[in-house]
């Protein structure tokens, strides 16, 4: 029964039909939702009153524009910049994960823009860095269109923003092979300096910079100034976007060692096709009897926490997975059985043993490998569903060993939701796994790292390497995996900062060239 | 049984034509007049505007549509942890032709001028 506490948000349901697959607002479909009619007119309500602490529901307030959207696909209903406020004041009281620590403040101050970044606790980690770091808007029209899975305009280059503040430092991660970029000759490691006449360092115009390197759709031309790897001098090229599909497994290889053979999977996204890709990939190490796997997530931002449940347990397997739990959702503190938006009944989820259906039929049974361990590569793009495989195989006391460095702290996820042509994202809950544990807002970090706030994890804190290609026995992640498994401990660790941004800096040369982190022979052993 | 025989047959026995159930299918020839045509017909059921790759229901019967916002150098994330299950839309060959199916609602929505053929089993 449901607590008399609880509420679901029938009003907000319907915004968020275009969102759910099982909503339980009986639909879901966008249509439907696109469906509703704006109300009658009729005199506009008197202005609600601010008074602190009280707070009437979002619904009051939903659809009640500064500027109504004409036509009967929009639920548009001419209202004020406060009533949109209010909305916003409303809803984040009822959904927002730490709604307590939200300031109250009159809606009748502020912009809306002004009010959204309001709507967030100030508080900080244990490092200091903001509690909330993943609170945004988009326009309604940008997030409503929709592309197939895995296409997006780009060059076929993925760019690793290595330090998002200036100075800037951003890379190439890894290429597509017949892109733009591969005829412009990018390769990974390559710096990027300028974009359209923006230094990426020191450069103000951080829109033009997000322009270039993220292109809105085909046919854009951007001006480029790149420093190649071991180059003291810099090249301009111009790249045109095109249409790219990205292959979310780019790598499965099977490295040979005198103690057995071990696995190398490069998972970059967790996106539809991901699901069968990563099948295919299990069901190629399992027929090679690999007796470890290094999952390389360095570059993986997250997606479908389904996928993530899916390779924990395809890593783990049925005798250490099946039926323990995977992950659970937790709201706040005013939703503690059900789910506030979709109505469900609060439930942990289960390790997947079978498809779920993404990008295969469902309910097919999941290939295996039944191993003991697993190493992962990590960076500060190891976000979200990737720390969820993580976190998900240590509830079951599964050994996670950490290469690389800290992970970038998201246990949390949100439901989008609509108001007047502005899409909110606003965190609504955290996932924790088998042990209740969700609590790693700093991130996962190699336990050889002093990482203040981050969660310590056995393994190897290792810069990430531009001089030797991703799978490589020789690259230095995947090196210092093969060694620690073969117990020779880690190699000195080659950041001690919060990012390995400032390793990196460390690390480049006069030049401007990147060394790897392992040098030959300067190599010490812990 | 000769046709004749099969005619009053089903004339005593109230024969009904079984639905036939709709086969898994792929584009057939030149995708890319299909591709726009049933680019047309989801983005119409959606209301939205939707993209597909040049050759989408060419190799696989199933295609999955997802968000993509963009990426910003101040690591913008597109999405949380997504537990939510994406749109999805299979091509399937009917008695009467081709149709895109909706997977969340089964809603089948029949193209005119798209040709299509079962999907080879892997």
């Amino acid at each position: 029964m449901r607590e008399p506490t609880e509420h679901i948000y029938p009003g907000v349901c319907v915004l968020f039909a275009v969102l759910l697959t099982q909503s339980g607002c009986g639909g879901g479909a966008a249509s439907s939702a696109r469906a509703v009619a704006a109300p009658p007119q009729s005199p506009p309500p008197a202005p609600a009153q601010f008074t602190l602490g009280v707070f009437e529901p979002s619904t009051n307030f939903a659809n009640m524009c500064a500027t109504a959207r004409v036509g009967a696909q929009f639920p548009d209903s001419q209202g004020t910049t406060t009533d949109e406020n209010d909305w916003l004041r409303s809803w984040s009281n009822e959904l927002y994960l730490w709604y307590d620590e939200i300031v109250d403040r009159d809606p009748a101050s502020y912009t809306t823009p002004q009010y959204f970044d309001l709507m967030k606790t100030i508080a900080t980690t244990a490092s200091g860095a903001p509690k909330d770091q993943f609170h945004f808007s988009i326009p309604t029209e940008e997030w409503e269109a929709l592309s197939q899975s895995g296409l997006s305009a780009g060059y076929g280059a993925r760019f690793s923003v290595i330090a998002p503040t200036v100075p800037r430092e951003i890379v190439v991660a890894y290429i597509d092979v017949n892109s733009p970029a591969s005829t412009a000759g990018l390769v990974r490691g390559v710096r990027v300096l300028e974009v359209d006449g923006v230094s990426v360092a020191s450069g103000a115009d951080v829109d033009t910079l997000n322009a270039g390197l993220f292109p809105s759709g085909d046919g854009e031309d951007h001006v480029f100034v790149v420093q190649d790897l071991g180059s003291a001098s810099s090249r301009t090229i111009t790249l045109r976007s095109v249409i790219v599909t990205d292959d979310p497994v780019r790598n499965v290889n099977i490295i040979n060692t005198a103690s057995g053979p071990v696995g190398y999977l490069f998972f970059t996204q967790h996106i539809a096709p991901s699901e069968h890709e990563l099948i295919d990939a299990i069901e190629v190490l399992s027929a090679s009897g690999v007796t470890d796997l290094i999952l390389d997530i360095r570059y993986n931002r997250g997606g479908f926490l389904d996928i993530a449940n899916e390779l924990a347990y395809m890593i783990a397997g049925g005798a250490a997975a099946a039926g323990r739990v995977f992950s659970e959702l937790q709201f706040n503190a005013k939703h503690p059985s059900f789910n506030p938006v979709t109505g469900a009944a609060l439930a942990a989820d289960f390790f997947h043993s079978t498809t779920q259906g993404f990008s295969t039929d469902p309910g097919e049974p999941l290939p295996t490998l039944n191993l003991s361990r697993v190493f992962v590569l990590t960076g500060t793009d190891t976000c979200s569903a990737s720390e969820a495989i993580m976190n998900g195989l240590r509830g079951i006391d599964f050994e996670v060993i950490q290469i690389g460095s800290r992970t970038c702290g998201k246990p949390y996820g949100f439901y989008a939701a609509d108001n007047c042509a502005t899409t909110y994202f606003s965190i609504q809950f955290r996932s924790v796994n088998a042990k209740g544990f969700g609590d790693y807002p700093d991130g996962f970090s190699p336990q050889n790292l002093t990482q203040v706030g981050a969660v310590a994890l056995p393994g190897c804190g290792v810069a990430d390497d531009y001089e030797n290609p991703l799978g490589a026995p020789a690259e230095a992640r995947v090196a210092a995996a093969l060694d620690y498994r073969e117990g020779l401990g880690c190699p000195v660790a080659t950041t001690s900062t919060p990012t390995n941004a400032h390793s990196l800096r460390k690390e480049t040369t006069a030049s401007g060239a990147i060394t790897a982190a392992r040098i030959p022979g300067a190599v010490k052993r812990q | 049984m000769k046709p004749h025989a099969i005619l009053i047959a089903c004339g005593l026995l109230g024969c009904q034509s079984q639905p036939e159930a709709p086969t898994p299918a792929v584009i057939e020839g030149d995708p890319s007049n299909a591709v726009i045509e049933i680019t047309a017909a989801i983005s119409s059921t959606l209301g939205t505007n939707i993209t597909l790759s040049a050759d989408a229901f060419s190799a696989s019967s199933l295609v999955t549509l997802e968000h993509r916002t963009r990426q910003t150098i101040e690591g913008r994330p597109a999405t949380g942890l997504v537990t939510d299950k994406p749109e999805q839309f299979k091509l399937v060959r009917t008695h009467s032709g081709c149709a895109i199916l909706r997977l969340k609602t089964g809603e089948r929505i029949e193209l005119r001028d798209t040709r299509c053929r079962a999907e080879p089993v892997d």
